[in-house]
């Protein structure tokens, strides 16, 4: 069923992986200011899942719409309002960290001093003409997070954004998660172990006992 | 029933199953018919004498090597679009038989210019489009197997199928386009074909023989692959039972 | 869009230049594949200058087609080519963008050893102006063609090998075109038909590589690393 106060849903989506059926008639709606946190075991299929809902992988059958459109047909109305953050977090190794931010794929108007604010939030103003090639794993997963808080999207769609961050970033990336989420935005986060958020409770999406619904 | 349902490997395999004797049997009969008119009873040429009947042979390959492309193509943009599976078992399946019949036709068609050309190749338009022809059906099948998903690799090879077929008009229309050696369209041509009756009609036969052998090669293929991909469903469970 | 036109010429530009061993890997490639002919055979300067316009095309298409293979590697293996699927801009303008950007590179240190080759190869100056001619209106054409195909098979491992199946019949036209070019230019020769070819055979590619591209991505893009 179609509702209008729904951003997001997959509708009786199937698909194979050779001749294995990962999911077979998903169906999953997603509203504003929701957080679905995808939970499984490594291989449960929540990479998939994400790629599938963000229309990287094409569907064997159902579809999945975005303001009641499908994601297929009207692709830049979906894209305009989608972040993915997926494993590799498409920073290049060539390009310093300001560079990445701000040449790949402009999307925000963001200004320098809104910037430079958040590169001195995520520890990483001293690096900013550093290569990445020569920055930790942590360190360039918080260059994908500053480009997803830059983006200003409504929908995120996350794999594992907490990996490699070390305490101090798994609490600031909570709370913009919070923040997303207050402002009416939607998060889909795929996770090893359950998140606990302060001011409202997240969907659970618990993989691969819900693949078929 | 809607369209895609007459579609589903179900229907199409009994379908296959129902043509098969039927196609093979039209094979046969059209293969024996073409040969002994076109080895028999057709006369010999003013000018080549008897060699010229390795036309019969040479020149339904040559036609199917282009036609077998073109289908593969249809294949191609209906997959693309509708995502039809059987379409594209379909395609998979006449890349080699398409690739046999390339690889016939040039064969032949070196063993009959010997006698008449004096040379067994010449690096001619024709002939170095058939060649090339040859080598994209190649290029078709690797890049279905490099994929190990299905249904990724029915996509990269209907794309690259799509980005070959700018190859068949070029074969078609070399001889028009080209002072090449060898000889212009006498049959599939705009107007009249410039053959005698008595030497068009084999030709005819063994076009129809070569045409039912595809038909033939196509559905017991196709037949296998829609077993092997629905192996684990009900129906293919209750039809083996039965036997 | 200004904005982004820059940003990605930008970024190319800097991703090359800070690569720059990779970089220079095509044109040395180039030379010696070039250079491998003269010395394998007895070099007079008359068979040179009939072989010339052949072997110099055959080594710039083996050079593109090596060159073409790791276009979107880096990009695929670190999920940038996930970002651009996924972005709000047109796939073809960001592929066209891409694609022309990195030929340009290519094609400036080919453009600028030409006529050291020429000298090996004893060509006249009327075959060094076609070359020159021929090499930019046709390594566009194999670029953005090859461009197409290393989108096709972008996530396969040791796809070199595959790359080259399909892209050398596709390849031979263009071949088959511009050392006709260049050796009846070498002889003084009218060549209007061959190079009018190569022109429109260009002028194809330059419409319809970018969508196909865009298309070739989306499928490769699905294939799992």
């Amino acid at each position: 069923m179609t509702s209008v106060c729904f951003l997001l849903q997959a509708q009786q989506v199937t698909t194979y992986r050779g001749l294995r059926c990962l999911f077979h008639h998903f169906n999953l709606n997603v509203s504003a200011g929701e957080l679905w946190q995808v939970l499984g075991p490594n291989g449960s299929g929540k990479t998939t899942l994400l790629k599938l809902l963000s229309g990287l992988l094409p569907l064997q059958e159902g579809q999945v719409l975005w303001r009641g459109h499908s994601i297929h047909r009207d692709r830049w109305l979906y894209y305009r309002e989608l972040f993915y953050l997926g494993h590799c977090g498409a920073v290049k190794e060539e390009l310093t960290v300001l560079e990445n931010i701000r040449w790949v794929l402009p999307r925000s108007t963001a200004s320098i001093p809104l910037l430079n604010t958040l590169l001195e939030e995520w520890q990483l103003d001293h690096l900013k003409h550093a290569w990445v090639r020569h920055l930790s794993r942590g360190q360039r997963q918080r260059v994908a997070l500053i480009k997803l808080i830059l983006s200003d999207t409504l929908l995120w769609i996350l794999d594992e954004p907490f990996s490699s961050l070390d305490s101090l970033a798994t609490e600031k990336m909570s709370k913009v998660l919070e923040t997303q989420v207050n402002q009416g935005g939607c998060v889909i986060v795929a996770n090893h172990s359950p998140l606990t958020f302060a001011g409202f409770l997240p969907h659970t999406l618990r993989l691969p006992e819900s693949v078929s619904a | 029933m809607t369209i895609k349902m007459y579609l589903s490997a179900k229907h199409c395999y009994r379908l296959c199953c129902l043509l098969q004797p039927w196609v093979l049997f039209l094979g046969i009969m059209a293969g024996i018919i073409g040969l002994l008119d076109g080895l028999v009873w057709a006369p010999a040429d003013y000018q080549q004498g008897e060699v010229y009947r390795i036309l019969f042979i040479h020149v339904p390959a040559a036609v199917l090597s282009l036609g077998v492309y073109c289908i593969m193509a249809l294949a191609a943009v209906i997959y693309l679009i509708w995502k039809i599976r059987v379409v594209d078992v379909i395609a998979k399946v006449s890349a080699p038989v398409g690739a046999l019949f390339t690889l016939l036709t040039l064969i032949t068609g070196s063993l009959w210019g010997k006698p008449t050309w004096g040379t067994y190749w010449i690096w001619d338009a024709r002939l170095t489009s058939e060649l090339i022809l040859f080598f994209i059906y190649c290029g078709i099948m690797a890049i279905r197997s490099a994929f190990t998903e299905p249904f990724l690799a029915a996509q990269a090879s209907g794309v690259m199928t799509l980005v070959g077929l700018v190859n068949i008009p070029i074969v078609h229309y070399s001889v028009v386009w080209w002072n090449t050696l060898h000889q212009s369209a006498s049959i599939l041509k705009w107007g009249k074909p410039s053959m005698v009756p008595s030497m068009l009609s084999p030709l005819l036969w063994m076009l129809l023989a070569y045409s039912f052998y595809y038909l033939a090669i196509l559905l017991v293929n196709v037949r296998y692959e829609l077993l092997k991909q629905a192996k684990n469903t009900t129906w293919v469970h209750t039809l083996f039972n039965k036997n | 869009m200004l904005s982004l036109v820059s940003s990605m010429v930008r970024r190319e530009v800097a991703l090359s230049y800070r690569k720059r061993a990779e970089y220079c890997m095509p044109v040395l490639f180039f030379i010696l594949v070039s250079l491998l002919f003269p010395l394998a055979m007895a070099p007079h300067p008359a068979l040179l200058k009939a072989l010339g316009p052949t072997v110099l095309w055959v080594a710039v298409i083996l050079a593109v087609l090596l060159s073409v293979g790791s276009l979107f590697h880096s990009d695929f293996y670190d999920g940038s080519l996930e970002q651009w699927v996924l972005s709000p801009y047109p796939l073809s303008l960001l592929v066209l963008l891409k694609g022309v950007t990195q030929w340009a590179m290519l094609i400036i240190p080919l453009v600028g050893v030409v006529p050291i080759m020429a000298v090996f190869f004893h060509l006249s100056w009327q075959g060094i102006i076609f070359l020159w001619i021929t090499l930019i209106i046709g390594s566009s054409h194999l670029y953005l063609l090859g461009m197409g195909m290393a989108a096709l098979i972008v996530g396969l491992r040791n796809s070199g090998l595959l790359l080259a199946l399909l892209l050398l019949p596709l390849y031979i036209p263009t071949l088959i075109f511009a050392s006709a070019t260049v050796r009846l230019a070498d002889q003084g020769l009218p060549l209007a038909a061959p190079l009018a070819s190569l022109g429109a055979l260009c002028v194809l590619s330059w419409v319809l590589a970018p969508p196909v591209t865009a298309v070739a991505l989306r499928i490769g893009v699905a294939y799992d690393h």
